[in-house]
């Protein structure tokens, strides 16, 4: 759906403006016109110059659903998406508190392939990585349980019981062995834990759920 | 015709977000990643860019790994040209003597200096071109290597490729953070250090030095500081082969 019309422009967004309209990743938006579900132009520069109306009619879409079909332009994603939450389309947020450099770049390459839609944030020390879990109200935190400065069932729990934190999902990701576990058990209880050696196999399918639950629970407004 | 590609390397989101803005009416294609790792496995996954331009300080890998893994890897550099766009570059000016910066850019930078910076890098072309072996066909991917990519990467070669790399990097400042620890006497840090590297080697498939790293984790567990001093050197060796890209076990 994109071809040339320099004369479109003063009905257009840029997809810079229309990726903060919709709440989405410049990429995630891209996609989005490379897929023709938006109506885009190129200028004769080759920058893609969006249709104001069909990204109007997403958005319609996603509140109400009630929103017709562009001529032109599918609104596939905009379907979808009218049957999950009504509150507007926002960036999902991960914050992973972990010292490992390596497991610090293993969890961004993961992010970045398999959850692009995702802005993650990285704490590498357990206060820090509190203060920054208040601050930013992440969907879901990743967080070692071995770090220096913080006794790691300490951490575990002020995450869990304080109400603070009460929005986030919690995943625990972990070198300790089942048995070198045991002192953390009742920190641990009923929380999902990923024995480092699994992250790649194991991590996505419990972030994808993680984000999902997030997403159906977060009828109630957004914290400020 | 496929446009420039332009890979910008900054882990503040708000920079990201103004090279978007400023650059939005460059025929290039900006690829804006938050870290050295995602700047690799970009560039295992599609190949040099014509410019990259990097952010120096960094949590966890900085502008400086990156720069070394760049030429330590001509296939990925490939002719890209590289601009230092970081603020406060005067204190970092003598780490960076002697390598193959075309520019350096200061934060904050105008949307027009900017903007020039990337317009003057694209229309110079490639840099000279240097030797090296071509993206996707490194294929020198050892047995325990292939067998980790199996066990811990459901098969995922590109990824393991990545991580590899960026763990490269940083097994050279996991030595001398280990030496460290052993002098001082620091049982608790190196405890630390072996039980992430552990798992670290393990992943990647270097059984023999993950089960060194097990045991020197239980030696400073228990208090050993003998037993310690007696399995860091093994450990030691291994991770400065790593480094350099030597072999594992």
């Amino acid at each position: 759906m994109t071809q040339s019309d320099p004369n479109a422009s003063t009905e257009t967004y840029t997809t810079i403006e229309a990726a903060r309209l919709m709440g989405l990743a410049v990429r995630s938006v891209q996609l989005m016109v490379d897929r023709g579900e938006l109506q885009a132009w190129k200028t004769s520069g080759g920058h893609r110059r969006i249709a104001r109306d069909s990204v109007h009619r997403w958005l319609a879409g996603r509140q109400g659903g009630a929103a017709a079909p562009a001529a032109g332009a599918s609104v596939g994603t905009a379907g979808a998406a009218a049957a999950g939450a009504a509150r507007p389309a926002r960036v999902p947020r991960v914050l992973l508190i972990e010292d490992s450099v390596h497991y610090q770049n293993l969890v961004r390459l993961l992010v970045a392939q398999k959850f692009p839609q995702v802005e993650l944030q990285v704490a590498d020390e357990g206060i820090a990585g509190l203060a920054m879990a208040g601050r930013l109200q992440p969907d879901v935190l990743i967080v070692d349980i071995l770090l220096p400065g913080i006794d790691g069932a300490t951490l575990i729990t002020s995450l869990r019981s304080n109400p603070q934190f009460s929005a986030s999902r919690l995943l625990v990701v972990t070198s300790l062995d089942e048995g070198q576990r045991e002192p953390y058990a009742f920190a641990l209880a009923g929380v999902p834990v990923v024995h480092k050696p699994q992250l790649v196999t194991a991590l996505p399918p419990l972030l994808a759920q993680a984000l999902a639950a997030g997403s159906a629970g977060a009828a109630a407004p957004e914290p400020t | 015709v496929s446009r420039p590609r332009v890979l910008l390397v900054d882990d503040d989101a708000s920079i990201r977000r103004f090279a978007e803005l400023a650059l939005d009416e460059l025929d290039i294609e900006l690829v804006c990643v938050a870290g050295v790792a995602e700047a690799l496995a970009e560039l295992h996954a599609r190949g040099p860019a014509a410019l990259v331009l990097t952010d120096l300080m960094m949590p966890g890998q900085s502008g400086h790994d990156l720069i070394r893994a760049l030429e330590a890897s001509p296939a990925l550099r490939g002719g890209a040209r590289l601009v230092v766009f970081s603020a406060g570059v005067g204190g970092s000016a003598a780490a960076l003597e002697g390598h193959d910066i075309w520019r350096r850019l200061d934060k904050p930078a105008s949307v027009a200096a900017l903007e020039d910076c990337v317009r003057a890098a694209v229309a110079a072309g490639d840099a000279a071109p240097r030797p090296g072996g071509t993206v996707g066909a490194p294929a020198s991917l050892t047995d325990e290597e292939l067998r980790a990519i199996e066990a811990h990467f459901g098969g995922e070669r590109s990824l393991y490729v990545a991580f590899r790399d960026s763990c490269v990097l940083q097994f050279g400042k996991d030595a001398q953070a280990g030496e460290q620890a052993l002098a001082r006497g620091d049982l608790a840090g190196l405890r630390h250090l072996a039980h992430s590297l552990k798992s670290v080697l393990g992943t990647l498939g270097h059984d023999g030095q993950a089960a060194t790293s097990r045991a020197l984790e239980l030696a400073c567990a228990a208090g050993d500081a003998h037993e310690a001093g007696r399995l860091w050197p093994a450990l030691h060796r291994g991770l400065l082969r790593l480094a350099r890209r030597d072999g594992g076990d």
